[in-house]
């Protein structure tokens, strides 16, 4: 079985005949794993460990050819120890580092790599939309929670374009995205490569306070979407857009409401009672994805849903 | 006695003909060294200054430089966003073959674009400009030779169509 050609885009000409035979899916693989040295694994529903070993030489080529032959150009990439490709596929990055200016580590040796496929799973949100505006129809201030590979960022990109497309009844409104490793967006040299709605700006890289600061200044956005906050920083941040009267929407790693409330910096944004809904998803074995939405109160507003596009 | 005088100015024109048209040659050598040395210092101010990926400067390289120099900056970008596995020095040199084919550009800037594939897929950002400058200096020790050569060409071919074009006056005198 010959695998679809956009699993080759990773891949220099001399290393693509293994992945041709391979037979894998694109749209169903979600993770690659080139480990040196050890068989390269596929996370596609289940792990499949392939027939394809790849030693130091083959790794470099591979970081070189992602980086398009110009490395120098993806150093600030490579020092935060990720790289973002052609259709906001995400590789992550690492081996052995070395020091750079600023105290700062990038890696020497690549010899690690984990590709994650971005992929859209648009609608997703339908169900839960609803429940994240006011009674004025006014998007309310909501934290994603979930274990990492659950789906939050995907989760996040539906309910942003959501809001800013608007739907029935909603009017869509302006959104500010920042991504800081372009997740979300899945921001390619700058540009959104996912749908995230008609009215988004997105920011890439930077940080989180400095990318709401500039949103605030000069984007007038209605709500700011963020990923995965949690360090001392974010709770400055949010606390900043939620005094310019824009609603926050963020993500967090964490299995439950009560397990986010333990997490050090987590316990400092929730003390502010900034957020309003708390959506907390789930998986079985199955990878079925389940959703929960509680006030902020930590009350329930919807009980354990499964996580799909409506029918 | 016209006749020989006829016959000797010829001689003249058609020796410092020749002379001309060698010193045109070396002419065109260094204007197309001069363009691939203007194309360098844009490529350098693009990495120090925005860090932007080769691919990209060679697209904006397209846009800025003269002929035949824009189709084939052109035709190099497109085929690295194809991304069909080639690295940046397979693609150079593949589209440096089919320049070659196709444009009449000297030898000496043919070999010269040709080497230039060499300098790039450096790591880092000082490295890869390092490199590229110390590729321009090569150029311009290149520029440099070619014009004393051309001035000492077109000193030595002007004195000799000049004796030569007198030496035959004399002969068929």
């Amino acid at each position: 079985m010959v695998s679809d050609k956009r699993i080759l885009q990773f891949f220099p000409q001399g290393l693509r005949s293994g992945w041709e035979r391979s037979g894998m899916d694109f749209e169903k693989v979600q993770e690659i794993r080139l480990r040196v040295n050890q068989p390269v694994r596929v996370l596609s529903g289940r792990e499949y460990r392939l027939a394809l070993i790849y030693g130091e030489r083959e790794m470099d080529e591979i970081f070189r050819y992602l980086c398009h032959d110009s490395v120098y150009a993806y150093e600030e990439e490579r020092r935060q120890g990720y790289l973002m490709v052609e259709g906001g596929h995400r590789i992550g990055i690492t081996g052995e580092l070395t020091a750079a200016e600023n105290g700062r580590f990038i890696a020497k040796y690549i010899r690690y790599m984990n590709i994650r496929l971005a992929h859209e799973h648009k609608r997703i949100a339908d169900r839960i939309i609803r429940h994240l505006y006011s009674r004025e129809k006014t998007p309310l201030n909501t934290l994603i929670i979930s274990p990492p590979g659950v789906g939050k960022t995907t989760l996040l990109r539906d309910i942003i374009r959501l809001l800013s497309n608007g739907m029935d009844g909603y009017a869509g409104c302006n959104v500010g995205v920042v991504d800081e490793r372009g997740e979300i967006a899945g921001a390619y040299r700058g540009s959104a490569m996912l749908d995230c709605g008609e009215r988004t700006d997105v920011i890439t890289g930077g940080d989180k306070q400095q990318g709401i600061s500039i949103l605030i200044r000069t984007f007038a956005p209605r709500v700011i979407a963020i990923d995965e906050i949690g360090k001392c920083t974010d709770a400055q941040a949010i606390l900043h857009a939620g005094v310019s009267g824009c609603s926050i929407v963020s993500t967090v790693h964490g299995s439950s409401l009560e397990d986010i409330r333990h997490k050090g910096e987590m316990e400092k944004i929730l003390k502010l009672k900034l957020i309003d809904r708390f959506v907390v998803l789930s998986a079985d074995e199955n990878m079925d994805r389940y959703f929960e939405i509680y006030d902020k109160e930590g009350n329930t507003i919807c009980g354990k849903s499964l996580l799909r596009v409506p029918a | 006695m016209w006749q020989k005088l006829i016959a000797g100015a010829c001689v003249m024109t058609g020796a410092l003909g020749f002379g001309w048209s060698l010193c045109g040659e070396m002419n065109r050598d260094i204007q197309h060294l001069k363009m691939q040395k203007q194309i360098l210092v844009y490529m350098m101010g693009e990495i120090t200054y925005l860090h932007r990926p080769m691919e990209e400067i060679f697209d904006m390289v397209s846009e800025k430089a003269g002929q035949p120099y824009d189709a084939f900056f052109q035709k190099v970008s497109q085929r690295m966003k194809e991304r069909d596995g080639m690295t940046l020095l397979l693609i150079w040199n593949e589209m440096v073959q089919e320049m070659k084919m196709r444009t009449n550009v000297s030898r000496t800037g043919m070999g010269y674009l040709e080497k230039m594939g060499n300098c790039f897929a450096y790591e880092g950002g000082q490295l890869q400009v390092e490199a590229l400058g110390l590729f321009e200096m090569e150029l311009d020790n290149e520029i440099d030779r070619l014009k004393t050569k051309k001035d000492e060409n077109s000193r030595l071919i002007k004195a000799l169509s000049t004796l030569t074009g007198i030496l035959c006056i004399i002969l068929f005198l």
